[in-house]
């Protein structure tokens, strides 16, 4: 095993720079020099001991011998220049004029060596070249001819060589020529298995890749039909790739991403690179819980897409068709689709806390307006001729001013402390029905003043609860007040409890304004009044409700609101017969609207507290 | 002849206030509690000088503000607009509605009385 390995390693040293990188080239380069270093090296071992043989040579013994040089001189030029075709075309010329030399020498057509001229083709056979076999064919028949035309016109001279050493040179010939036809036979041959074992390896590496490899491959037609799809797809779609050809692609295609689908593939078709997100149907695998129907949804798909490049020659043959590559992005738009999400709402809640500024700093401004006002006034009593009955008016407004103001701000405190959980619940048994009578009694007056009937519905068998009672009628107080002020004069406030297993039930019905779905989503945010912030229709800090559904959510209850533009809001509270302080810290505004709960075209919105 | 202001204020403490300044300081005064009612009051009085409070029931005395400048009667009266928006931003935004000045409450006697007179002596 060592000798051809040393053999090899020659040749690979002598093979030209151009010739290494490729296997099957650096396999001809091999195959070309091997035989014939070989050959000429062999005869030039063998030269003398045909001397010391045959004795002094003939004219045309020293000729063959002499032209045993020419294929060194060829490997060698091939081995300095890297040219094949042309080291194949000079090796032919050589043993052209070889033959041709000695067939004159020898008899012409029937010389011994003339059947050698079969090698020459033979010899080109090797090169892979059209161009250097057509040469070489041609060449030998010409060589063949003119042996033919020479003999015929008898301008052939006459053998120089012996019939005893005709015989000879014909065992030699007959030898050397099956040996050399041997040779290019093994030539061809090891050609063969390299060409060969490159294509299985070629073969493997595309095997490698597309069995690896997610993302899928097409060729379309520029209207984007499918000409082909690489497997990967059933991956993708869960539907082999037999279905997605010609259009069956493009039906899976969601149909708000049709026309950018087609517009990125007639893009590709105009030379330019395109690439588009689109979505595309993929049916999942039939599971247990759909046997019948195979579910489908969909996925993202990145299609990134050029103008094939065509192979030379084929240009005027083929319409333009647009390579693809597929790729499932469907968790990127996933990630993508929260990010504007919590976006969304960090502007949002950023846009609230503007608000929530801009209503604290209206709501305290109003109040002191009056008290700053009237008390510059009464300094001002002299000019303004102010008597001592306008002082005591004012002053009884700057006293009333600052009360409201007083509300105002413990309003503010009272969210604030329960927003950072400071609120302190301080649960004792207590008679919820003569609470709620009590706040209902307080806000009679208000009611009678605006008009509006307040009613009141509570069995007197409700029993004793534990809670706090100051929240108890703070969440009493907060609702009726609220009910009241956006009722209209003529309308009715109806207030009624019961028990509900473990929870009381109670539940404050206005025929009021009504707040609308987009408002009622916001209800219970600090500040927040239904309408717009310039246009507010009713006086308040907008506290009233957020300090509700926080103080609910103390007592581990619920807040729900449903209402109607122009026919009224209810506002259900549940709060558990006896107290149980929240497991975790309540959370505000957390609310959420029930799509599937519409009540015959009305709108109904919850507010739930987390327990 | 004393010249008419029309105080267009919700709030029932603040009217008070205006009306009370404006009356010691030898104006008339007429008071409208909502934007209906201003515009209303402003084409019966004609006055001189409108007050206008910008937070109101029903329509927003920015609103009200665009209906007086679009009436062909009414557009010259100057509307001062006073309200406790205070924030940044707010002036322009209310300048941009329409009004000729900007008061902001809690109001300053001696300069609230100053701006009236700038408009009406």
């Amino acid at each position: 095993m060592i000798v051809p390995k040393l053999i090899r390693d020659c040749l690979d040293a002598l093979l030209h720079p151009s010739a290494r990188y490729d296997a099957l080239v650096s396999a001809r380069h091999r195959a070309f020099m091997a035989p014939r270093l070989l050959g000429s090296l062999a005869a030039f071992a063998a030269f003398p001991v045909y001397l010391a043989m045959r004795g002094a040579p003939t004219a045309i013994e020293v000729l063959v011998f002499g032209w045993l040089i020419a294929p060194i001189l060829l490997s060698y030029f091939l081995s300095r220049t890297g040219r094949y075709e042309s080291a194949h075309v000079l090796s032919s010329l050589a043993l052209t004029a070889l033959v041709l030399t000695v067939a004159f020498k020898t008899g012409g057509v029937d010389s011994f060596i003339a059947f050698w001229l079969i090698a020459i083709p033979l010899e080109a056979a090797l090169s892979a070249s059209r161009r250097v076999v057509g040469f070489a064919s041609a060449l030998a028949l010409s060589a063949v001819a003119l042996l033919i035309a020479a003999s015929y016109f008898d301008v052939m001279p006459v053998s120089e060589v012996t019939p005893a050493a005709e015989r000879i040179f014909m065992v030699i010939g007959i030898a050397s020529g099956v040996l050399y036809a041997a040779g290019l036979a093994y030539g061809a041959e090891s050609l063969t298995r390299i060409s060969v074992s490159l294509l299985y390896v070629e073969e493997d590496r595309y095997r490698l890749l597309a069995r690896n490899m997610s993302d899928v491959i097409s060729r379309h037609h520029r209207n984007g039909a499918v000409e082909f799809i690489s497997p990967a797809v059933e991956q993708m779609l869960g539907v082999p790739a037999s279905r997605l050809m010609g259009h069956g692609l493009f039906d899976r295609v969601h149909v708000a991403d049709r026309p950018a689908f087609l517009t990125a593939l007639s893009d590709a078709a105009r030379s330019e690179e395109a690439r588009v997100d689109f979505r595309l149907r993929r049916d999942r695998p039939r599971n247990a819980d759909h046997p019948r129907e195979a579910v489908a949804d969909f996925i993202w798909v990145e299609m990134r897409c050029r103008l094939m490049e065509q192979a030379p020659g084929q240009q005027e043959m083929r319409k333009p068709e647009v390579v693809a590559v597929m790729r499932d992005v469907t968790d990127r738009k996933a990630q993508e689709h929260d990010l504007d999400g919590a976006r969304i709402e960090t502007e949002r809640a950023n846009a609230a806390k503007t608000q929530f500024l801009a209503t604290m700093s209206h709501e305290l401004r109003t109040p002191l307006n009056a008290i700053i006002g009237f008390s510059e006034m009464i300094v001002h009593e002299d000019e303004l001729m102010i008597n001592a009955e306008r002082r005591r008016e004012y002053a009884k407004l700057i006293n009333e001013s600052g009360q409201h103001l007083l509300s105002v701000v413990n309003g503010i405190l009272d969210m604030s402390k329960m927003e950072s959980g400071k609120f302190e619940i301080v649960p004792e048994p207590f008679a919820p029905r003569e609470a709620l009578l009590s706040c209902c009694n307080l806000l009679a007056l208000k009611a009678r003043d605006g008009g509006v009937e307040l009613v009141t519905r509570t069995p007197a068998d409700i029993p004793e609860m534990t809670g706090d009672p100051r929240a108890f009628k703070q969440i009493l107080i907060n609702l009726v007040s609220n009910a009241v002020k956006f009722t209209e004069q003529g309308g009715t406030v109806t207030v009624s409890a019961h028990v509900e297993g473990a929870r009381l039930m109670v539940r404050v019905a206005d025929t009021g304004v009504g707040i609308s779905a987009d408002d009622l989503r916001r209800i219970g945010d600090p500040f927040f009044q239904a309408g717009k912030t310039y246009q507010r229709r009713h006086e308040g800090t907008g506290l009233g409700l957020s300090i509700v559904k926080s103080l609910v959510a103390l007592h581990n209850g619920e807040m729900t609101v449903e209402s109607k533009i122009g026919e009224g809001t209810t506002v259900s509270v549940a709060l558990p017969l006896s107290f149980v302080a929240p497991a975790e810290p309540v959370e505000i505004s957390n609310v959420r609207p029930l799509g599937a709960a519409l009540r015959s075209g009305q709108q109904t919105y919850q507010v739930r507290k987390r327990a | 002849m004393a010249k008419t202001v029309l105080i267009v204020e919700d709030n029932e403490l603040n009217m008070k206030l205006f009306r009370d300044l404006l009356e010691a300081h030898g104006y008339n005064t007429a008071a409208a509690r909502n934007g209906m009612e201003a515009l209303t009051l402003a084409r019966k009085y004609r006055p001189d000088l409108i007050l206008m409070d910008i937070q109101l029931p029903e329509v927003s005395g920015l609103e009200v503000t665009r209906w007086i400048k679009d009436d062909p009667v009414l557009h010259a009266t100057p509307v001062v607009a006073v309200t406790a928006f205070a924030m940044k931003g707010d002036e322009e935004r209310i300048r941009e509605g329409g009004c000729e000045a900007y008061l902001s409450k809690p109001i300053s006697v001696g300069k609230f009385i100053e701006t009236v007179r700038r408009f009406i002596g």
